[in-house]
């Protein structure tokens, strides 16, 4: 099997860092700039010296020129928490390569740029509930718990996203940046999930992964459909006529779906997994704004 | 490469079955998705159904087809021919009898087939000298013995079989002998199997299909005197009953007769044909069978068609009409020089040289019989002498009355029928030149003309003369036998079935009847008809069940049988390889199939 993540790949990894928008408010110090002003070297404002602070930020040029004591502060620059939420369903097991696996290998890829950007990463895998999950930490060793991690993890379960999310939400108390990697193919909904993580303040980015052969299904003739997460079937003949409907039908919920996070501001990548992993993060990624 | 089962082949009509089965299977394909709430609800795809009958390329269907058709070839008994062979001599005889124009249970005639067979064979023994024959009641020499076949060939070209009965142990023999008769190997090319054998015979028999005869036909009149009585015989030589109607017709009436003949069996049936004399009747039995000429049979009454009367005298005209009764009648003047059927003689005597049968009307015969005067008999009661004698046939003589009968004397032996007064008035003799009957007297003093019963008197009086004749000509022959003219005179014009005429040279002895019909033949003496049938041998028979062929005879072509490579082991042997084949396959993943 191919490895999830190889030098060359990282390599080529380097230049790129995570967007985060606004200003987070991080437990320690990092490379995101916190709404509170900080001892960065990147200057933020000027304002009335007050008894105690520390003389050297006096701005005596300014006193020269205008006869009044102004103090410079800085941009206060903090960590963030990356959280690597990647659906682990049945139906993620499905194409060639699966679902699963790209998903793995993508996660991989985001983990990387995450720690390399001093965050903190944690790896939070789910079906309709969570499965055990790497706590964020930081350093390049939690990218070995990761990568350890997304490797033995099998894919299998039901999906409940709004289920995996509540949970999610109730188990991690500091809010963070949001990966969420599904194929988003269930009828269970996700707004309700996805809405708890808006209420927190996460900053939430959607990938949804599919595989081709869902969308540009190539089946002819008469078919058992068989939904491999409740092993239901539907018998149908399936011709021109059908795969059209079903593309039409698919793009709606697709338009529903982007609709739906586009009101909610989160930014939205569908990930195609015959489409190389290079070319998603250094094309399609940095061109949603989701890396840069 | 030659077939010897070709009927093997009928068996490749089992691909249909495969290929039904390949489509019948179920072709539903099992296709695992994410989630089904994308497709519930989707409609089938009309077009696509349809689609799902279309031929598709599979390998393992291929393959089972190709191991059908090579069990198919192997049971077909496919072989090679590996060299032309060579014998002494060889003479083909083809069985020219009427029966060859039957057909096989496949509806091919069995004469193109022997005609077809013949010309293989010359062609599998070009170098071996052949001669060829038909065997017939008339059987002929079509090709002499030669190692150059092109005589032969013609002869083939437009060779048909006769409408003749078949030919016999000796006329084969003599056909043989007449081209040297030492052949190595004789093949006789037939519809059944021949009743003798013979050294280096080889029988190819060409089986008829299933026939429907009428084996028999005759009619003759009822003696009632209500026209004729038709006898018939049907033979079914099919497996199955058969419902069928008989028709007989006499040209402008018909009676019909629906039977039922059961499977094999024959029957005779007598249908009455009532006030009809002919002369020539036709049979026919319905239903389409091997051998339509089997189904129409004709016969004519052995009578003529004209009665050619001699009249010495006046006739009475009581005694005119009951002639013309008789049908038509040419009445011929005392010194015509025509031939008459009959002469009558009334109240006038016979004249010098003629020597036609005689009925004597109150009139004396030379040497014969002598009449004397008539005398009174008060009681004019008659006494029937003879009352089972055919001059009485129908008739009912205790009617009759003459109160005036001549004196006879008979001068020759005869029998006396009726008398009156202890003196004969009706008296038949059948002298040595001539018949007689004497009607003795006077017709003007008896009741006689006044009767019912005097024209069928007359009637059996003439049927009784004519019938003398000792060469009466046969009522019905079968076609290829020789007719003699002399049993109808001197030959004029003879007529075919076809209605072509001919004129006939006098002196001819005799024709030979080529194809079955109604001949009419007029001669000096009137004009006949003659009822021309195929032999009734010569309807096709089934074989019976136990029947073995006789020691010699061998009902496969021996040109075949020899210098034949049999090719089936290797059918045999690829359809096993191929069977293997198939078999790997489908245990190999990645070979498409229909089903898992």
């Amino acid at each position: 099997m191919e490895p999830l993540i190889d030098e060359a790949f990282l390599a080529r990894l380097a230049n790129l860092k995570v967007i985060v928008k606004g200003r987070r408010k991080g437990k320690l110090a990092g490379l995101h700039p916190s709404p509170r002003s900080g001892l960065s070297v990147e200057f933020a404002d000027y304002r009335d010296y007050t008894p105690g602070d520390d003389f050297r930020y006096i701005d005596w040029n300014i006193y020269g020129r205008l006869d009044r004591v102004l103090v410079k502060s800085f941009v206060h620059e903090v960590d963030l928490p990356i959280y690597l939420l990647v659906d682990l369903s049945s139906s993620m097991r499905l194409g060639q390569p699966s679902k699963a696996r790209y998903a793995a290998r993508l996660a991989a890829a985001l983990a990387y740029l995450g720690l390399r950007g001093l965050d903190r990463v944690g790896l939070y895998p789910f079906t309709d509930r969570l499965l055990p999950v790497v706590l964020p930490r930081h350093g390049m060793g939690q990218m070995m718990h990761v990568l350890h991690a997304l490797e033995k993890m099998p894919a299998a379960g039901k999906t409940s996203i709004d289920r995996a999310l509540t949970e999610f939400v109730s188990k991690s108390h500091e809010s963070g940046l949001v990966f969420l990697l599904s194929d988003f193919l269930s009828d269970a909904g996700y707004q309700e999930g996805l809405s708890r993580l808006f209420h927190r303040g996460d900053e939430v980015v959607v990938i949804q992964i599919l595989d081709p052969e869902e969308l540009r299904p190539t089946i002819e003739g008469s078919a058992l459909l068989a939904e491999v997460e409740t092993s239901r079937k539907v018998p149908l003949v399936i011709g021109r006529g059908t795969l059209a409907l079903y593309e039409r039908r698919l793009g709606t919920y697709l338009a529903t779906l982007r609709q739906y996070l586009s009101d909610h501001r989160v930014s939205y990548a569908l990930a195609p997994t015959d489409v190389p992993l290079e070319v998603l993060i250094h094309e399609r990624l940095r061109q949603g704004g989701i890396l840069q | 490469m030659i077939l010897e089962n070709p009927a093997a082949l009928s068996l490749l009509a089992l691909g249909i079955g495969i290929v039904l089965l390949y489509f019948l299977r179920t072709r539903r394909q099992r296709h695992e998705v994410s989630a089904l709430f994308l497709w519930e609800g989707l409609p089938n795809d009309p077009r696509t159904r349809a689609a799902r009958i279309r031929v598709r390329v599979d390998l393992l269907l291929l393959l089972q087809l190709l191991v059908l058709a090579a069990l198919v070839a192997a049971v077909a008994q496919p072989a090679f021919r590996t060299q032309t062979p060579r014998l002494a001599s060889l003479a083909i005889v083809l069985d020219g009898s009427a029966s060859l124009r039957a057909r096989t249970q496949e509806a091919r005639p069995i004469g193109e087939l022997a005609r077809a067979e013949a010309l293989a064979l010359l062609d599998r023994y070009s170098t071996t000298p052949v001669a060829l024959f038909e065997l017939s009641t008339s059987p002929r020499v079509l090709g002499p013995l030669s190692a150059e076949h092109d005589r032969a060939r013609r002869a083939l070209v437009g060779w048909e079989p006769t409408w003749f009965a078949g030919g016999t142990a000796e006329d084969l023999t003599g056909l043989l002998a007449s081209q040297g008769g030492a052949f190595e190997r004789v093949v006789l090319l037939t519809d059944h199997r021949p009743d003798f054998s013979l050294p280096g015979l080889d029988v190819v028999v060409f089986s008829p299909g299933e026939n429907v005869a009428l084996t028999a036909f005759s009619v003759r009149e009822d003696p009632d005197g209500n026209g004729s009585i038709a006898f018939l015989k049907v033979r079914n030589d099919t497996s199955s009953y058969r419902d069928l109607t008989i028709r007989v017709s006499d040209g402008s009436r018909r009676a019909l007769l629906p039977v039922l003949l059961p499977p094999g069996e024959e029957q005779a049936y007598v249908l009455p044909f009532p006030a009809s004399l002919g002369p020539v009747f036709s049979a026919t039995v319905d239903g389409k069978d091997a051998f339509p000429a089997d189904d129409a049979r004709t016969f004519s009454l052995a009578r003529r068609t004209e009665w050619r009367i001699r009249v010495i005298g006046r006739l009475d005209r009581y005694l005119r009409a009951a002639l013309t009764s008789l049908g038509p009648v040419q009445f011929l003047e005392p010194d015509d020089p025509s031939e008459a059927d009959v002469v009558v003689a009334c109240n006038a005597p016979l004249l010098a040289g003629v020597r036609e049968n005689a009925l004597l009307v109150h009139t004396s015969l030379l040497g014969a019989v002598d009449l004397g005067e008539d005398q009174d008999d008060e009681a004019g009661s008659l006494t029937i002498d003879q009352p089972g004698d055919p001059l009485l046939a129908d008739v009912d003589a205790l009617n009759f009355l003459a109160r005036r009968v001549p004196l006879v004397r008979l001068l020759a032996s005869g029998t006396t029928v009726l008398s009156a007064g202890g003196e004969p008035i009706l008296w038949r003799a059948d002298l040595s030149e001539r018949r007689v009957v004497l009607l003795a007297p006077d017709l003007l003093r008896t009741n006689l003309p006044l009767t019912v019963d005097f024209p069928l008197l007359i009637r059996n009086a003439l049927h009784w003369l004519s019938l003398a004749d000792p060469s009466a000509p046969p009522p019905d022959v079968a076609a290829g036998d020789p007719i003699p003219f002399a049993s109808y005179g001197t030959p004029v014009r003879l007529k075919d079935p076809s209605g072509r005429e001919m004129e006939i040279d006098p002196d001819a002895a005799g024709f030979l009847a080529r194809a079955p019909g109604t001949y009419v033949l007029t001669t000096s003496s009137g004009t006949y008809p003659i009822a021309v049938n195929v032999a009734w041998e010569e309807s096709p028979r089934r074989p019976a069940a136990d029947a073995s062929p006789p020691a010699d005879e061998r009902t496969s072509t021996p040109a075949l049988a020899a210098g034949l490579l049999p090719a089936w082991p290797i059918a045999a042997g690829l359809a096993l390889a191929l069977l293997i084949l198939e078999g790997v396959l489908y245990q190999r993943p990645g070979i498409p199939r229909r089903t898992k």
